[in-house]
């Protein structure tokens, strides 16, 4: 069975070669390191104290996760999601793999792990993208030396891990929208009204029932209503559990697959 | 289950909404090894047929059998056995015709060289580097082809494969789909709404129209109701004594005050009347055998 799903796995993961979602994934991951690296080779009359201050890792990430949780991470999760159903619309090819002799249920899986590894590959390379925007300004200015700040891999691990989850519920509601929706703009649509309405409703007290705020929240540490620290992650949890059975149930029940 | 017939569906009916009724009752047969030709006229039900044997629309009545087994209880397993081509091409417009074939060889878990042989098949070997989404609409068929064929399916169902190809492109994909019947007993189902495009290609013929199968059978028993049709048209100065002097076992009951239909009949006893005739002072103004073509058989069939 599980040989079956890899083979599910590679064949999806091959559809999406070249596909604008992967592009996106690269771009999106290593912009904002990219301009924080920028920002850093033109303010080189800074780089001396920050790369010899032992807070230069945390004020990295805070300052990169700054934009990226806000905004840059919904945002791309409901491009990226909405892109890679999308290629079977596009290219007409449900028909296709519907016919194929694999369980749906595989399917739904294979293409949602995708995404997963997406979102994986999209966390790891902004990580690889801060640690560079660290260290590299090192090589450019011969007396800069090389950040004095120990690397604060655990640190860094359980707050990438914090993020992933507070991402979980807009992946899981962003596939449902866009396995359901033929025409692209809907799920791109309905996911930025949802996002929309979650930053208005960022500072209200039931502002975390909007999911797409989840990251905005961790990433402020607001305090909303009653729920506080690990149940914000709870919530999250619940929400994409949610998400994905009814995208499933919605999938699988499907009166036409092609 | 007659297990003589590769694909058979049992009173399949289906409707979209409560009362309009899609499909009625079909009972489709292809023979094992058959090119099996389902014709039917734009909105006659051809491709819900087909999307219903292959899953893709979710039966409501009815029964589907592959090789024998139905499809309902053994999905996975003859899907293995089925390669199709349903409506237009369904390609990743953006990877190349060996990564669309790659695509579905990691699912089928066939060897890797079927790439390279369906390729050489459809004459798509050399595409290279040029993306699906740059080919021509002949291109795309040839490779939806392909990748029907990537797995060496037992049967082909093919939806319209010929729409939007030119001549030439119709006269290639019918050659292919010959070679492949006769040297891997490959069974086809093909669907066209064309009689004149299929009637070169197909042993077995299905005829439906407004979701009913009108006619099904061998191209020799169409042939034969072509046979059948068959008729001699005189027309004369004096019809009515013609019909007098000509022995009544030819003589039609279509026949009218204008011209005379007689049976189909060797040209030595159309010689004989027509002598006949003249020697009695009717003149004959016109005398011709007419067969009716396959495609006023199909159109009469299906009532257009």
């Amino acid at each position: 069975m599980l040989r079956l799903f890899l083979h599910s796995f590679q064949s999806e993961w091959l559809k999406k070669k070249r596909s604008a979602a992967s592009w996106l994934t690269l771009a999106g991951a290593l912009l904002i390191p990219a301009i924080m690296l920028a920002a850093r080779i033109i303010e080189s009359d800074q780089l001396y104290a920050d790369n010899t201050s032992p807070k230069l890792w945390k004020m990295l990430f805070r300052d990169c996760w700054q934009g990226m949780a806000v905004f840059m991470l919904p945002m791309g999760i409901i491009l990226v999601t909405s892109l890679v159903a999308q290629l079977e619309y596009r290219n007409n090819t449900w028909k296709q793999t519907h016919t194929t002799p694999q369980p749906l249920t595989f399917v739904f899986l294979a293409k949602f792990a995708v995404v997963l590894v997406m979102l994986v590959q999209f966390f790891i390379l902004f990580n690889i993208g801060i640690f560079v925007a660290g260290m590299l300004p090192a090589l450019f200015f011969p007396d800069i030396p090389f950040p004095y700040a120990a690397y604060p891999i655990k640190a860094i691990l359980r707050e990438n891990t914090s993020f992933f989850i507070a991402a979980l519920p807009i992946l899981g509601l962003q596939y449902l929208f866009s396995l359901q929706f033929k025409n692209f703009l809907i799920p791109l649509g309905l996911g930025i009204g949802l996002f929309v309405a979650s930053m208005i409703a960022l500072s209200w007290k039931y502002g975390f029932l909007i999911p797409y705020a989840h990251g905005a929240h961790h990433f402020s540490g607001y305090s909303y209503g009653q729920v506080v620290g690990k149940e914000m992650y709870l919530y999250s949890l619940i929400y994409f559990a949610i998400f994905m059975l009814a995208s499933y149930f919605m999938y699988i029940y499907r009166k036409s697959k092609g | 289950m007659n297990t003589t017939f590769q694909l058979e569906t049992r009173n399949l009916s289906h409707r979209f909404a409560a009362n309009e009724e899609i499909l009625s009752q079909i009972n489709l047969q292809v023979p094992n090894a058959s090119i099996y030709g389902f014709l039917g006229p734009n909105g006659a039900g051809k491709t819900t047929t087909l999307k219903l044997i292959l899953g893709l629309i979710a039966k409501q009545q009815g029964e589907i059998f592959i090789g024998g087994k139905s499809f309902n209880a053994h999905r996975i397993e003859l899907l293995h056995q089925i390669g199709s081509l349903i409506e237009t091409p369904s390609l990743y417009s953006q990877l190349t015709a060996y990564e669309n074939l790659a695509v579905w060889q990691k699912i089928y878990q066939c060897p890797k060289k079927r790439i390279d042989e369906v390729l050489a098949l459809v004459r798509l070997s050399d595409t290279g580097k040029k993306k699906a989404g740059q080919f021509s609409l002949g291109m795309k068929q040839r490779l939806s082809i392909a990748i029907a064929l990537l797995h060496n399916p037992r049967i082909l169902i093919l939806d319209e494969p010929t729409n939007g190809l030119d001549p030439n492109g119709i006269l290639e994909m019918r050659e292919l789909l010959k070679q492949l019947n006769q040297e891997k007993q490959l069974t086809i189902l093909i669907s066209s709404h064309l009689l004149a495009e299929i009637e070169k290609l197909v042993t077995h013929i299905g005829i439906i129209n407004k979701g009913n199968l009108l006619f099904q059978g061998t191209l020799h028993e169409l042939l034969q109701k072509q046979e059948q049709t068959a008729h001699v048209v005189l027309a004369t100065t004096n019809n009515q004594h013609a019909a007098t002097l000509i022995d009544p076992k030819w003589i039609l009951p279509t026949s009218d005050e204008k011209k005379l239909l007689l049976r189909e009949m060797p040209h030595e006893e159309i010689a004989a009347i027509n002598k006949k005739l003249v020697q009695n002072g009717i003149d004959v103004y016109e005398i011709h055998s007419e067969k009716t073509d396959l495609e006023t058989i199909f159109m009469n069939l299906t009532g257009n």
